[in-house]
């Protein structure tokens, strides 16, 4: 057995001895009755009850709409956040709500686990419906896009390439093109960004492997990689050995500022948080040393390296949109940290099964897409369903000039969407 | 930690002798402690996984009848409860890192924090950092113990699809901390 399938194995061993025996909870059935009445998902039950319920459904939905439209239109912008069940927010409806989002959004999916396809979808953002497909064969790791084109990071057994989909009328709709980047090792990237001009790429990168002060070995991130799309020129900063004095850092890239030169990313030490530095790292600058080629904007507290990694700057650099506490979506002027509550999604209160009574706080995250001045923003927001199924519905939920709205996009759906982490978090072009 | 439980069969057999009711109760008696032990090392959460395996349970327990054998029960449950926690760390991918922090008490588990060694931890979160599929056939394969083939029909995957994920899983464990394979 080698070393790492023994830790594997005594890690996993000694999670599982935190359940004592004879301490599960009493398992809860249905009446039979009621378990019989359990409608399939598309059988005709489930019609008939969908019939049964939809128009006291519907007019509670339209009253609630009405509500939740009041209530948000009202105030105008102001310093209360807005609030409200994601799931009956007013849908994005005309133009002007419209106007300036991004045309379209991506998501990744595959037919079976088993499958090595991966299919890249591209839907209107204003039609909701597919534009264009393409499959790739092997695992996607990431993708990112804006007005250039989107760029996937493609896993090929130990390697990840690069690769560059741009929509054409002709002579094929999708053009997909193997950029001239160096492969990198596969699955040691966490964090893929395009700059405005779509000129250059940046990319986190795990390890080497270091010790730190606690004895133990990690190869958190702690590299950063700015590489030309057209050439593949690439410039790597490291944080020095010397400068983290034994306690290690991680490192997420976060986004790209207009002048196609900055880039912000997230510090956080020791790895796993809690404390993160926001900073601005200048690519034009010599050398390799990214603490000394970069200034910080902003000091976080409580943020693990993935919480600081779901942070967006705008990019005039004057926002920086985080999730906030309970699930909410909050802006934090730069350089003066001024915080704003713009959304608090409601908590779901259990209604069944063992977390009966219990309140699970839905959440807003990470940002999807962010306008050039912070002002508007688009965010993933997850409504937990009612027990015993638990699942979670997912919406995108628009924040524009005091208001809020739920796009009626199609995420997440197919099989194996989240496997890998889908498009949600791509940037749209 | 005995994984006896998760990983041995059931005691019955032929899904339609008993009431569901019964046989059910008498599964979730047998094996309960097991599956919720198979969810934590998956999730890290142990209301989370007790959820999951009420859920796993839940399922069986309106298929009854429709399952072929009583042998193949937890089969059955062990594959849902490993589609549960894929379920959950989806969700959780985007959203419950929110309520992590709006719930800190019921998600980051205060008797783990206290038992596990950081140690530990530190192989448990590169664990729960490899894709889903890697993630699981480690967990089948090294905590559960069960061969191949088991865990193949677990993942209804194929032997060798086991072993090839198996090993790139290893590896890539490995590479997150700090190791070589």
């Amino acid at each position: 057995m080698t070393a790492v399938e023994d830790r594997l194995r005594t890690a996993t061993r000694t999670a599982a001895a935190t359940i004592a025996d004879g301490s599960a909870p009493p398992l809860r059935l249905p009446d039979p009755a009621s378990a019989r009445r359990q409608p399939g998902r598309s059988g005709r039950a489930g019609r008939s009850v969908a019939r049964r319920w939809l128009a006291p459904a519907g007019a509670a939905v339209a009253v609630a709409a009405v509500i939740a439209t009041v209530s948000l239109t009202a105030g105008g912008p102001g310093p209360q956040p807005l609030a409200g069940v994601v799931g009956r927010l007013p849908p994005v409806a005309t133009a002007a709500e419209l106007a300036g989002l991004p045309r379209y959004y991506a998501t990744i999916d595959a037919r079976t686990d088993q499958s090595p396809w991966r299919v890249i979808a591209f839907w209107s953002t204003v039609t909701r419906k597919r534009v264009a497909s393409v499959r790739l064969r092997g695992t996607i790791s990431q993708l990112t896009g804006n007005s250039s084109g989107f760029y996937a990071m493609v896993d090929f057994g130990k390697i990840a390439k690069f690769y560059r989909i741009q929509f054409r009328l002709k002579p094929v709709p999708v053009a997909v093109s193997e950029l001239p980047i160096r492969g990198v090792p596969a699955q040691r990237t966490d964090y893929l960004w395009v700059s405005p001009n779509g000129r250059e790429l940046a990319y986190d990168l795990y390890g080497p492997p270091h010790q730190l002060k606690s004895g133990l070995t990690t190869n958190s991130p702690q590299t950063v990689v700015t590489v030309s799309t057209a050439t593949g020129h690439e410039h790597v900063w490291r944080v020095p050995a010397s400068a983290s004095h034994g306690r290690g850092y991680d490192v997420s890239v976060l986004s790209w500022l207009s002048d196609n030169s900055t880039l912000a990313y997230a510090l956080s030490y020791p790895p796993g948080g809690p404390r993160a530095t926001l900073r601005l790292l200048k690519t034009t600058a010599p050398g390799h040393n990214l603490l000394a080629a970069s200034k910080t904007l902003l000091h976080v507290s409580a943020h693990t390296a993935e919480e600081a990694g779901e942070d967006n700057v705008s990019t005039d650099g004057h926002t920086l949109i985080e999730p906030g506490p309970r699930g909410s979506i909050v802006s934090v002027q730069l350089p003066s940290g001024h915080t704003q509550v713009l959304y608090t999604p409601p908590g779901t209160r259990m209604k069944q099964g063992p977390a009966k009574g219990r309140v699970i706080a839905n959440g807003c995250g990470p940002l999807l897409w962010l306008s050039d001045s912070g002002s508007s923003q688009i965010s993933y927001c997850g409504l937990t369903g009612p027990m015993p199924t638990g699942r979670t519905t997912n919406y995108a939920v628009l924040i524009r000039g005091g208001h809020v709205y739920r796009m009626p996009w199609r995420l997440g759906h197919g099989p194996n969407a989240e496997d890998p982490p889908a498009a949600m978090e791509t940037a749209f072009p | 930690v005995s994984t006896a439980a998760a990983r041995a069969g059931p005691t019955e057999s032929g899904a339609g002798h008993r009431s569901p009711d019964v046989a059910v109760s008498a599964l979730y008696q047998q094996h309960a402690v097991g599956l919720i032990r198979l969810a934590v090392v998956l999730l890290g959460s142990r209301s989370a996984a007790e959820d999951v395996v009420q859920e796993a349970f839940f399922g069986l327990y309106r298929r009854w009848d429709r399952l072929a054998s009583g042998d193949r029960a937890l089969q059955y449950l062990r594959s849902s409860v490993l589609n549960g926690c894929r379920s959950v760390l989806r969700a959780r991918t985007r959203d419950a890192r929110r309520a992590a922090r709006a719930l800190p008490v019921e998600e980051q588990l205060p008797e783990q924090r206290v038992l596990l060694h950081e140690e530990h931890r530190e192989v448990l979160a590169a664990l729960r950092r490899l894709p889903a599929r890697q993630r699981e056939a480690l967990v089948l394969r090294y905590f559960l113990d069960l061969p191949a083939d088991q865990v193949a029909a677990t993942m209804n995957v194929s032997e060798g699809t086991v072993k090839s994920t198996t090993s790139r899983a290893l590896a890539a464990l490995a590479r997150r901390l700090g190791e070589s394979s």
